[in-house]
């Protein structure tokens, strides 16, 4: 693998361009660690802007259209929109999971499958997030099933 | 769209019920030496169908735990098909008051049997499927973080 460097003044953010023949899986973690490095999400609480990683969240939910970012003990409102979220974490472990729910799967302390097709995730911390019938494709295809 | 999903699941309930219901008539019909199945009963089947599948929404609640989705499921269909069989007169079939209440019973003891079954296989293939998940849940996770 080679790795090209350059690096000058003239450019104002830091662009990656991979060029490869196929993905394969190791391939797929670099460009999803990529996705997530130095990616911040910017949520706002009780009129405060923060700054929060990836991997402080646990889901990203729509209450009366407004889009919240729940972590471990904090709720803050995001001006994004849950599918733009989705794009930006595409091919991380932050997918979307219901009509109004993108979760963290590494934040999943264990899950349950339920009567009616559809999947209970428990959080760290130890809420519940439903996987929808009609996600539960994806998710199991995210974890290798 | 919740809405929508309840209607759509509450329709194939009741196809798959009455579906089920015809078959066991004509058993029971067969076993009775009757060679046709009146349209009454046809028509109390699907009205017990109906019923059934509506009592079937219950395992969509997210308040309650897979167990007492179960012990509820099984104490409203259970109440509503021998509460059916009574209106509808259907263990008038027997001879006297005692063969009616041991066709009740055996009725009873059959629907029972059938819905342990059913539950069993069911929680078997449930935990069977948490474990699978689970463990690949587990592996994902070691994964991300390496």
């Amino acid at each position: 693998m080679k790795i090209n460097i350059e690096q000058s003044g003239t450019y104002h953010e830091v662009e990656i361009t991979i060029k490869c023949n196929t993905i394969d899986e190791s391939l797929e973690k670099l460009i999803s660690s990529l996705r997530l490095y130095n990616s911040t999400i910017s949520g706002r609480k009780e009129d405060r802007v923060y700054f929060l990683k990836p991997e402080e969240v646990l889901y990203f939910d729509t209450v009366d259209e407004k889009v919240f970012i729940y972590t471990m003990d904090s709720v803050y409102e995001t001006s994004l929109k849950l599918y733009e979220i989705e794009e930006r974490f595409l091919g991380t472990s932050i997918i979307r999971v219901s009509k109004s729910t993108v979760l963290n799967l590494t934040k999943i302390e264990h899950v349950l499958p339920l009567l009616n097709g559809r999947i209970q995730a428990v959080l760290q911390n130890g809420e519940k997030v439903i996987i929808s019938r009609q996600y539960v494709p994806s998710f199991k295809k995210k974890l290798g099933l | 769209m919740m809405k929508k999903q309840m209607i759509q699941d509450f329709f194939l309930g009741l196809l798959i019920a009455f579906t089920i219901s015809i078959i066991i008539l004509t058993a029971v019909m067969a076993i009775l030496g009757e060679t046709a199945i009146p349209v009454t009963l046809i028509g109390q089947s699907f009205l017990l169908s109906a019923l059934c599948s509506l009592i079937n929404l219950v395992y969509r609640s997210e308040r309650l735990s897979f167990l007492w989705q179960s012990v509820l499921g099984y104490i409203l269909t259970t109440g509503t098909a021998i509460g059916c069989g009574l209106i509808f007169g259907w263990y008038n079939y027997g001879g006297n008051t005692f063969d009616r209440m041991i066709f009740i019973l055996l009725s009873f003891l059959i629907y029972s049997l059938f819905y342990l079954v059913t539950w069993t296989i069911i929680w078997r293939i449930t935990i069977a499927k948490k474990k699978e998940l689970n463990d690949r849940l587990l592996v994902y996770k070691n994964q991300q973080e390496h």
